[in-house]
Protein backbone atom coordinates (compact mmCIF):
# COMPACT_ATOMS: atom_id res chain seq x y z
CA UNK A 1 0.00 0.00 0.00
CA UNK A 2 2.85 2.56 0.78
CA UNK A 3 4.67 1.61 -2.50
CA UNK A 4 1.09 2.36 -4.14
CA UNK A 5 0.58 5.15 -2.57
CA UNK A 6 3.87 6.70 -3.45
CA UNK A 7 4.16 5.79 -7.29
CA UNK A 8 0.87 7.49 -6.98
CA UNK A 9 2.06 10.65 -5.16
CA UNK A 10 4.93 10.60 -7.75
CA UNK A 11 2.71 10.98 -10.94
CA UNK A 12 -0.06 13.24 -9.64
CA UNK A 13 0.64 16.95 -10.34
CA UNK A 14 -0.53 17.80 -6.60
CA UNK A 15 0.44 16.04 -3.28
CA UNK A 16 -2.03 12.83 -2.81
CA UNK A 17 -3.58 12.66 0.82
CA UNK A 18 -3.08 9.72 3.26
CA UNK A 19 -6.85 8.86 3.83
CA UNK A 20 -7.63 6.20 1.57
CA UNK A 21 -11.28 6.30 0.11
CA UNK A 22 -12.31 2.71 -1.09
CA UNK A 23 -16.10 2.33 -1.60
CA UNK A 24 -17.59 6.19 -1.62
CA UNK A 25 -21.25 6.56 -1.70
CA UNK A 26 -21.58 9.90 -2.87
CA UNK A 27 -22.01 11.32 -6.38
CA UNK A 28 -20.98 14.44 -8.64
CA UNK A 29 -22.99 15.45 -11.80
CA UNK A 30 -21.22 17.47 -14.70
CA UNK A 31 -23.11 20.82 -15.91
CA UNK A 32 -23.55 22.46 -19.58
CA UNK A 33 -21.87 25.27 -18.99
CA UNK A 34 -21.51 27.53 -22.39
CA UNK A 35 -21.49 30.92 -20.68
CA UNK A 36 -18.42 29.66 -19.61
CA UNK A 37 -15.07 29.01 -21.73
CA UNK A 38 -14.21 25.15 -23.03
CA UNK A 39 -11.34 25.33 -20.10
CA UNK A 40 -13.53 25.34 -17.50
CA UNK A 41 -16.02 22.71 -16.39
CA UNK A 42 -18.91 23.25 -13.62
CA UNK A 43 -20.29 20.48 -10.92
CA UNK A 44 -22.99 19.24 -8.48
CA UNK A 45 -20.90 17.95 -5.42
CA UNK A 46 -22.10 17.00 -2.44
CA UNK A 47 -22.43 20.30 0.60
CA UNK A 48 -19.35 18.40 2.42
CA UNK A 49 -17.25 18.26 -0.13
CA UNK A 50 -14.18 20.48 -0.63
CA UNK A 51 -11.68 21.37 -3.49
CA UNK A 52 -9.67 19.29 -2.51
CA UNK A 53 -11.78 16.09 -2.41
CA UNK A 54 -12.77 17.23 -5.89
CA UNK A 55 -9.78 17.68 -7.65
CA UNK A 56 -8.60 14.20 -5.54
CA UNK A 57 -11.77 12.54 -7.32
CA UNK A 58 -11.30 13.68 -10.94
CA UNK A 59 -7.91 12.71 -11.17
CA UNK A 60 -8.44 9.32 -9.64
CA UNK A 61 -11.73 8.30 -11.18
CA UNK A 62 -11.71 10.01 -14.91
CA UNK A 63 -7.67 10.82 -14.88
CA UNK A 64 -8.96 14.59 -15.17
CA UNK A 65 -6.23 17.55 -13.93
CA UNK A 66 -6.87 20.57 -12.43
CA UNK A 67 -5.75 23.96 -12.60
CA UNK A 68 -7.76 25.94 -10.22
CA UNK A 69 -11.25 25.27 -8.20
CA UNK A 70 -13.35 27.52 -7.16
CA UNK A 71 -16.87 26.73 -5.17
CA UNK A 72 -20.15 28.21 -4.52
CA UNK A 73 -23.21 27.59 -2.01
CA UNK A 74 -26.01 28.17 -3.60
CA UNK A 75 -28.88 28.70 -1.31
CA UNK A 76 -32.55 27.33 -1.54
CA UNK A 77 -35.93 29.65 -1.22
CA UNK A 78 -38.23 28.76 1.44
CA UNK A 79 -40.84 26.16 0.18
CA UNK A 80 -43.93 24.83 1.94
CA UNK A 81 -43.92 20.91 1.70
CA UNK A 82 -42.57 17.96 3.35
CA UNK A 83 -38.90 17.62 3.86
CA UNK A 84 -38.69 14.10 2.64
CA UNK A 85 -41.16 12.54 0.38
CA UNK A 86 -42.98 9.51 1.59
CA UNK A 87 -41.79 6.20 0.43
CA UNK A 88 -38.60 7.95 -0.31
CA UNK A 89 -40.71 9.80 -3.65
CA UNK A 90 -38.26 12.02 -5.72
CA UNK A 91 -40.83 15.22 -5.54
CA UNK A 92 -42.76 15.45 -2.52
CA UNK A 93 -45.93 16.82 -2.76
CA UNK A 94 -46.43 20.65 -1.06
CA UNK A 95 -47.79 21.26 1.97
CA UNK A 96 -49.18 23.50 3.59
CA UNK A 97 -47.77 25.65 6.34
CA UNK A 98 -44.88 23.28 6.59
CA UNK A 99 -42.42 26.05 5.94
CA UNK A 100 -38.53 25.03 5.56
CA UNK A 101 -35.52 25.35 3.40
CA UNK A 102 -34.21 22.17 1.77
CA UNK A 103 -30.37 22.02 2.11
CA UNK A 104 -28.17 24.19 -0.13
CA UNK A 105 -26.96 22.91 -3.28
CA UNK A 106 -23.17 23.02 -3.87
CA UNK A 107 -21.44 23.89 -7.41
CA UNK A 108 -17.50 24.02 -8.18
CA UNK A 109 -16.12 25.21 -11.19
CA UNK A 110 -12.97 23.49 -12.06
CA UNK A 111 -10.22 24.98 -14.38
CA UNK A 112 -9.11 22.36 -16.75
CA UNK A 113 -5.71 21.70 -18.18
CA UNK A 114 -7.26 20.24 -21.63
CA UNK A 115 -10.41 21.96 -22.95
CA UNK A 116 -13.97 20.31 -22.88
CA UNK A 117 -16.57 20.67 -25.02
CA UNK A 118 -20.14 19.21 -24.22
CA UNK A 119 -21.71 16.97 -27.17
CA UNK A 120 -24.29 19.29 -28.99
CA UNK A 121 -27.44 20.18 -28.08
CA UNK A 122 -30.18 18.20 -29.63
CA UNK A 123 -33.07 19.80 -31.73
CA UNK A 124 -36.42 20.42 -31.22
CA UNK A 125 -37.28 16.98 -33.75
CA UNK A 126 -35.33 14.68 -31.82
CA UNK A 127 -36.84 15.98 -28.46
CA UNK A 128 -40.47 15.32 -30.25
CA UNK A 129 -39.69 11.84 -31.26
CA UNK A 130 -37.38 10.76 -29.07
CA UNK A 131 -38.73 12.59 -25.69
CA UNK A 132 -42.69 12.86 -27.16
CA UNK A 133 -41.77 16.76 -25.66
CA UNK A 134 -44.86 17.95 -27.66
CA UNK A 135 -47.06 15.49 -25.60
CA UNK A 136 -45.29 16.37 -22.07
CA UNK A 137 -46.07 20.35 -22.86
CA UNK A 138 -49.54 19.74 -23.52
CA UNK A 139 -50.05 17.38 -20.41
CA UNK A 140 -48.36 20.29 -18.54
CA UNK A 141 -50.47 22.52 -19.76
CA UNK A 142 -53.66 20.88 -19.08
CA UNK A 143 -52.69 20.09 -15.37
CA UNK A 144 -52.25 23.74 -14.80
CA UNK A 145 -55.68 24.58 -16.61
CA UNK A 146 -57.53 21.98 -14.09
CA UNK A 147 -55.62 23.00 -11.43
CA UNK A 148 -57.17 26.81 -11.90
CA UNK A 149 -60.05 25.51 -11.88
CA UNK A 150 -59.57 23.77 -8.85
CA UNK A 151 -58.01 26.78 -7.20
CA UNK A 152 -60.08 29.63 -4.77
CA UNK A 153 -61.12 31.42 -8.02
CA UNK A 154 -62.19 28.28 -9.74
CA UNK A 155 -65.77 29.86 -10.24
CA UNK A 156 -64.13 32.53 -12.50
CA UNK A 157 -62.51 30.03 -15.06
CA UNK A 158 -64.21 30.36 -18.22
CA UNK A 159 -63.38 27.36 -20.55
CA UNK A 160 -64.06 29.48 -24.07
CA UNK A 161 -64.24 25.85 -26.58
CA UNK A 162 -67.10 24.79 -24.46
CA UNK A 163 -68.65 27.99 -25.17
CA UNK A 164 -67.89 28.01 -28.89
CA UNK A 165 -69.25 24.63 -29.17
CA UNK A 166 -72.75 24.89 -27.58
CA UNK A 167 -73.21 27.90 -29.66
CA UNK A 168 -72.34 26.15 -32.77
CA UNK A 169 -74.63 23.28 -31.43
CA UNK A 170 -77.45 25.97 -30.33
CA UNK A 171 -76.85 26.93 -34.43
CA UNK A 172 -77.23 23.61 -35.74
CA UNK A 173 -80.69 23.17 -33.62
CA UNK A 174 -82.21 26.27 -34.49
CA UNK A 175 -81.31 25.77 -38.68
CA UNK A 176 -82.17 22.27 -38.14
CA UNK A 177 -79.47 20.72 -39.14
CA UNK A 178 -79.12 18.30 -36.38
CA UNK A 179 -82.12 17.10 -34.17
CA UNK A 180 -82.33 17.23 -30.08
CA UNK A 181 -81.84 14.09 -28.81
CA UNK A 182 -82.14 12.92 -24.79
CA UNK A 183 -78.52 12.71 -23.61
CA UNK A 184 -78.78 10.28 -20.47
CA UNK A 185 -76.89 7.09 -19.25
CA UNK A 186 -77.79 3.41 -20.84
CA UNK A 187 -77.21 1.86 -17.79
CA UNK A 188 -79.77 3.56 -16.42
CA UNK A 189 -82.53 2.56 -18.54
CA UNK A 190 -84.73 4.40 -20.87
CA UNK A 191 -86.24 7.56 -20.56
CA UNK A 192 -89.57 6.68 -20.22
CA UNK A 193 -92.73 8.88 -21.30
CA UNK A 194 -91.10 11.49 -23.96
CA UNK B 1 -0.10 100.87 -1.00
CA UNK B 2 0.75 97.38 -2.37
CA UNK B 3 4.48 97.13 -2.99
CA UNK B 4 5.69 96.03 -5.69
CA UNK B 5 8.42 93.00 -6.51
CA UNK B 6 11.77 94.32 -7.59
CA UNK B 7 12.25 91.77 -10.25
CA UNK B 8 14.77 92.32 -13.33
CA UNK B 9 11.44 92.61 -15.44
CA UNK B 10 10.04 95.25 -13.40
CA UNK B 11 13.41 96.99 -13.37
CA UNK B 12 13.95 96.89 -17.22
CA UNK B 13 10.22 97.95 -17.44
CA UNK B 14 10.89 101.19 -15.41
CA UNK B 15 14.27 101.49 -17.20
CA UNK B 16 12.36 101.37 -20.73
CA UNK B 17 9.92 103.66 -19.11
CA UNK B 18 12.00 106.19 -18.60
CA UNK B 19 13.14 107.62 -21.60
CA UNK B 20 14.95 110.79 -21.54
CA UNK B 21 12.54 113.07 -22.47
CA UNK B 22 12.12 116.84 -22.07
CA UNK B 23 9.31 116.36 -19.34
CA UNK B 24 10.47 113.25 -17.71
CA UNK B 25 14.30 113.93 -16.70
CA UNK B 26 16.74 111.63 -15.32
CA UNK B 27 16.56 109.77 -11.87
CA UNK B 28 19.01 111.99 -9.42
CA UNK B 29 22.69 110.57 -10.06
CA UNK B 30 22.37 109.10 -6.39
CA UNK B 31 19.82 106.45 -7.32
CA UNK B 32 21.48 105.34 -10.73
CA UNK B 33 23.25 102.82 -8.51
CA UNK B 34 20.10 101.36 -7.64
CA UNK B 35 18.56 101.52 -11.30
CA UNK B 36 21.82 99.89 -12.44
CA UNK B 37 21.43 96.69 -10.33
CA UNK B 38 19.74 93.50 -11.31
CA UNK B 39 18.92 92.18 -8.06
CA UNK B 40 15.95 89.67 -7.97
CA UNK B 41 13.82 89.10 -4.69
CA UNK B 42 14.63 85.45 -5.16
CA UNK B 43 18.10 83.94 -4.16
CA UNK B 44 18.40 81.02 -6.26
CA UNK B 45 18.85 81.39 -9.81
CA UNK B 46 16.02 81.09 -12.47
CA UNK B 47 18.30 79.95 -15.24
CA UNK B 48 20.52 77.13 -13.58
CA UNK B 49 22.65 74.85 -15.94
CA UNK B 50 21.24 71.47 -14.48
CA UNK B 51 17.25 71.04 -15.51
CA UNK B 52 15.09 70.99 -12.42
CA UNK B 53 13.45 66.89 -12.06
CA UNK B 54 10.00 67.00 -12.44
CA UNK B 55 8.92 65.64 -9.19
CA UNK B 56 5.04 64.90 -10.96
CA UNK B 57 2.98 61.71 -10.84
CA UNK B 58 3.74 60.27 -14.66
CA UNK B 59 -0.02 58.05 -14.01
CA UNK B 60 -1.95 61.48 -13.03
CA UNK B 61 -5.28 61.84 -14.20
CA UNK B 62 -4.82 58.15 -15.97
CA UNK B 63 -8.08 56.21 -14.63
CA UNK B 64 -9.59 53.21 -15.40
CA UNK B 65 -13.05 53.58 -14.31
CA UNK B 66 -13.09 57.35 -15.73
CA UNK B 67 -12.24 55.65 -18.98
CA UNK B 68 -9.53 58.24 -18.85
CA UNK B 69 -7.18 56.54 -21.79
CA UNK B 70 -3.39 56.73 -21.61
CA UNK B 71 -0.61 59.34 -20.67
CA UNK B 72 1.37 60.61 -23.30
CA UNK B 73 4.50 59.77 -21.41
CA UNK B 74 3.28 56.09 -21.22
CA UNK B 75 4.78 53.78 -23.33
CA UNK B 76 3.57 50.38 -24.30
CA UNK B 77 5.26 47.89 -25.19
CA UNK B 78 2.46 46.72 -27.83
CA UNK B 79 0.77 48.81 -30.29
CA UNK B 80 -2.65 49.98 -29.13
CA UNK B 81 -3.67 49.68 -32.87
CA UNK B 82 -2.25 46.18 -33.10
CA UNK B 83 -4.54 44.69 -30.09
CA UNK B 84 -6.10 41.68 -30.95
CA UNK B 85 -9.60 42.30 -32.10
CA UNK B 86 -12.66 39.55 -30.40
CA UNK B 87 -14.35 37.69 -33.02
CA UNK B 88 -18.32 38.40 -31.86
CA UNK B 89 -19.67 35.87 -34.46
CA UNK B 90 -19.62 32.69 -33.17
CA UNK B 91 -19.74 30.86 -36.58
CA UNK B 92 -16.52 32.61 -37.23
CA UNK B 93 -14.71 31.37 -34.04
CA UNK B 94 -12.11 28.54 -34.12
CA UNK B 95 -13.15 25.19 -33.21
CA UNK B 96 -11.83 23.95 -29.90
CA UNK B 97 -9.81 20.72 -30.36
CA UNK B 98 -10.59 18.56 -28.17
CA UNK B 99 -8.21 15.24 -26.64
CA UNK B 100 -10.72 12.19 -27.42
CA UNK B 101 -9.91 10.70 -24.61
CA UNK B 102 -10.44 13.54 -22.58
CA UNK B 103 -11.46 12.08 -18.61
CA UNK B 104 -14.74 14.26 -18.89
CA UNK B 105 -16.23 11.46 -21.77
CA UNK B 106 -16.68 9.30 -18.85
CA UNK B 107 -19.76 11.19 -17.70
CA UNK B 108 -21.38 10.50 -20.88
CA UNK B 109 -22.27 7.13 -22.57
CA UNK B 110 -20.36 4.96 -25.15
CA UNK B 111 -22.21 7.00 -28.08
CA UNK B 112 -21.25 10.31 -26.25
CA UNK B 113 -24.66 11.77 -26.47
CA UNK B 114 -26.08 15.04 -25.11
CA UNK B 115 -28.60 13.43 -23.83
CA UNK B 116 -30.05 9.82 -23.53
CA UNK B 117 -33.67 8.96 -24.77
CA UNK B 118 -35.94 7.07 -22.19
CA UNK B 119 -35.51 4.00 -24.65
CA UNK B 120 -31.79 4.37 -24.27
CA UNK B 121 -32.14 4.44 -20.21
CA UNK B 122 -34.88 1.40 -19.94
CA UNK B 123 -31.95 -0.46 -21.89
CA UNK B 124 -30.69 -2.13 -18.65
CA UNK B 125 -30.38 -5.49 -17.18
CA UNK B 126 -30.86 -6.34 -13.65
CA UNK B 127 -28.28 -5.74 -10.74
CA UNK B 128 -26.05 -8.57 -9.36
CA UNK B 129 -27.24 -10.73 -7.08
CA UNK B 130 -25.76 -11.21 -3.59
CA UNK B 131 -25.56 -14.97 -4.58
CA UNK B 132 -23.13 -14.48 -7.71
CA UNK B 133 -21.22 -11.73 -5.96
CA UNK B 134 -20.23 -14.41 -2.68
CA UNK B 135 -17.41 -15.90 -4.96
CA UNK B 136 -15.71 -13.14 -6.15
CA UNK B 137 -12.42 -11.50 -5.06
CA UNK B 138 -12.20 -8.44 -4.08
CA UNK B 139 -10.33 -6.97 -6.87
CA UNK B 140 -13.40 -7.70 -8.55
CA UNK B 141 -16.02 -6.74 -5.93
CA UNK B 142 -13.88 -3.26 -5.84
CA UNK B 143 -14.05 -2.40 -9.50
CA UNK B 144 -17.65 -3.23 -9.63
CA UNK B 145 -18.25 -0.80 -7.10
CA UNK B 146 -16.67 2.07 -9.07
CA UNK B 147 -18.41 0.75 -12.48
CA UNK B 148 -21.47 1.35 -10.66
CA UNK B 149 -20.26 4.71 -8.95
CA UNK B 150 -19.47 6.27 -12.19
CA UNK B 151 -22.82 5.06 -13.76
CA UNK B 152 -24.61 6.80 -10.84
CA UNK B 153 -22.74 10.13 -12.24
CA UNK B 154 -23.79 9.57 -15.58
CA UNK B 155 -27.44 9.07 -14.65
CA UNK B 156 -27.22 12.09 -12.73
CA UNK B 157 -25.37 14.31 -15.29
CA UNK B 158 -28.20 13.52 -17.98
CA UNK B 159 -30.98 13.73 -15.72
CA UNK B 160 -29.85 17.18 -14.78
CA UNK B 161 -29.24 17.89 -18.44
CA UNK B 162 -32.48 16.86 -19.19
CA UNK B 163 -34.35 18.84 -16.50
CA UNK B 164 -32.66 21.98 -17.54
CA UNK B 165 -33.91 21.48 -21.34
CA UNK B 166 -36.92 20.59 -20.67
CA UNK B 167 -36.64 17.50 -22.71
CA UNK B 168 -39.73 15.59 -21.52
CA UNK B 169 -39.90 11.96 -20.71
CA UNK B 170 -37.34 10.09 -19.30
CA UNK B 171 -37.39 10.37 -15.39
CA UNK B 172 -39.14 7.18 -14.79
CA UNK B 173 -36.60 5.30 -16.39
CA UNK B 174 -33.44 6.84 -14.96
CA UNK B 175 -34.83 6.02 -11.99
CA UNK B 176 -35.57 2.63 -12.65
CA UNK B 177 -31.66 2.16 -14.21
CA UNK B 178 -30.10 4.28 -11.16
CA UNK B 179 -32.17 1.92 -8.87
CA UNK B 180 -30.60 -1.51 -10.24
CA UNK B 181 -26.92 0.20 -9.97
CA UNK B 182 -27.62 1.09 -6.44
CA UNK B 183 -29.06 -2.32 -6.18
CA UNK B 184 -25.57 -3.54 -7.09
CA UNK B 185 -23.79 -1.42 -4.87
CA UNK B 186 -25.73 -2.76 -2.05
CA UNK B 187 -25.13 -6.39 -2.52
CA UNK B 188 -20.82 -5.72 -2.75
CA UNK B 189 -20.87 -4.06 0.12
CA UNK B 190 -23.44 -6.83 1.83
CA UNK B 191 -20.87 -9.51 0.77
CA UNK B 192 -17.83 -7.64 1.83
CA UNK B 193 -19.59 -6.83 5.26
CA UNK B 194 -20.33 -10.45 5.55
CA UNK B 195 -17.05 -11.38 4.95
CA UNK B 196 -15.48 -9.15 7.72
CA UNK B 197 -17.84 -10.73 10.03
CA UNK B 198 -16.60 -14.45 9.05
CA UNK B 199 -13.08 -13.54 9.67
CA UNK B 200 -14.27 -11.53 13.23
CA UNK B 201 -15.70 -14.63 14.25
CA UNK B 202 -12.82 -16.05 13.30
CA UNK B 203 -10.56 -14.13 15.03
CA UNK B 204 -12.27 -13.89 18.17
CA UNK B 205 -12.62 -18.01 17.64
CA UNK B 206 -8.85 -18.13 17.74
CA UNK B 207 -7.93 -16.33 20.75
CA UNK B 208 -9.51 -19.03 23.01
CA UNK B 209 -8.26 -22.00 20.11
CA UNK B 210 -4.65 -23.61 21.27
CA UNK B 211 -4.22 -24.80 18.01
CA UNK B 212 -3.94 -20.89 16.31
CA UNK B 213 -1.02 -18.79 17.12
CA UNK B 214 -2.25 -15.44 16.51
CA UNK B 215 1.46 -13.97 16.28
CA UNK B 216 3.41 -16.64 14.95
CA UNK B 217 7.17 -16.08 14.20
CA UNK B 218 8.48 -15.01 10.79
CA UNK B 219 8.62 -18.25 8.33
CA UNK B 220 6.22 -20.04 11.08
CA UNK B 221 2.76 -21.16 10.82
CA UNK B 222 -0.42 -19.93 12.45
CA UNK B 223 -2.54 -22.92 12.07
CA UNK B 224 0.07 -25.81 14.14
CA UNK B 225 -2.70 -28.48 14.32
CA UNK B 226 -2.02 -30.45 17.96
CA UNK B 227 -0.25 -27.34 19.31
CA UNK B 228 -2.76 -28.01 22.32
CA UNK B 229 -1.84 -31.36 23.03
CA UNK B 230 1.82 -31.34 23.58
CA UNK B 231 1.68 -29.28 26.80
CA UNK B 232 0.76 -32.87 28.42
CA UNK B 233 3.41 -34.39 27.92
CA UNK B 234 6.20 -31.39 28.72
CA UNK B 235 8.41 -31.73 31.77
CA UNK B 236 8.57 -29.32 34.52
CA UNK B 237 12.08 -27.63 35.45
CA UNK B 238 12.94 -29.10 38.91
CA UNK B 239 14.25 -26.21 41.30
CA UNK B 240 17.62 -26.86 43.37
CA UNK B 241 16.12 -27.55 46.47
CA UNK B 242 13.78 -29.79 44.73
CA UNK B 243 16.52 -31.77 43.83
CA UNK B 244 17.81 -32.27 46.94
CA UNK B 245 14.67 -33.43 48.54
CA UNK B 246 14.72 -36.12 46.01
CA UNK B 247 11.82 -38.26 46.31
CA UNK B 248 10.00 -36.09 49.58
CA UNK B 249 7.19 -34.07 49.76
CA UNK B 250 6.29 -31.76 52.44
CA UNK B 251 2.98 -32.11 53.95
CA UNK B 252 1.83 -35.10 52.54
CA UNK B 253 1.44 -37.13 55.43
CA UNK B 254 2.06 -40.96 54.88
CA UNK B 255 2.53 -41.79 58.12
CA UNK B 256 6.52 -43.02 57.70
CA UNK B 257 8.82 -41.38 59.87
CA UNK B 258 11.08 -39.13 57.95
CA UNK B 259 14.89 -40.61 58.71
CA UNK B 260 18.10 -39.49 59.49
CA UNK B 261 20.29 -38.26 56.60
Amino acid sequence: MATELATQSARAPFKIGLKQVHLPTFSISLHRTPHLSPSYAQFSVPLWFSKLDLRDYLYNAYAVRCVSIRSYIKLQRLTQGSPTGLNGESNPRPQYKRWHRPRSLKRMTVELESPFVWPEELGREVLDEKFDKGQMERAERGQEEMQRGMGSDGDTVVDETRRRRMREQAKELLEGRAKWKPVGNPAFGRVSGR
Amino acid sequence: MASKHCTSRSLFGSLLQTTPHRSTALPPPFLLPAFAQSTPFSTTSPVSSKPTKKWNNSTRGMSAIKRSGLNKRIKLSVDLAKLPRPVLDPSLRSQVQVDPNHGLYGFFNTTRDALMSPEQLHAHGRGWTVQELRVKSWDDLWRLWWVSALEVNRIKTYEQERERVRAGYGAYEAEGRLKEVRSTQKAVRHVLTERWYAWEAARVAAVEDPEVDLFPPSGGRGFVPGRGNEEEDVKTEKLPFQEALGSYQPGVGSGQQPTAP
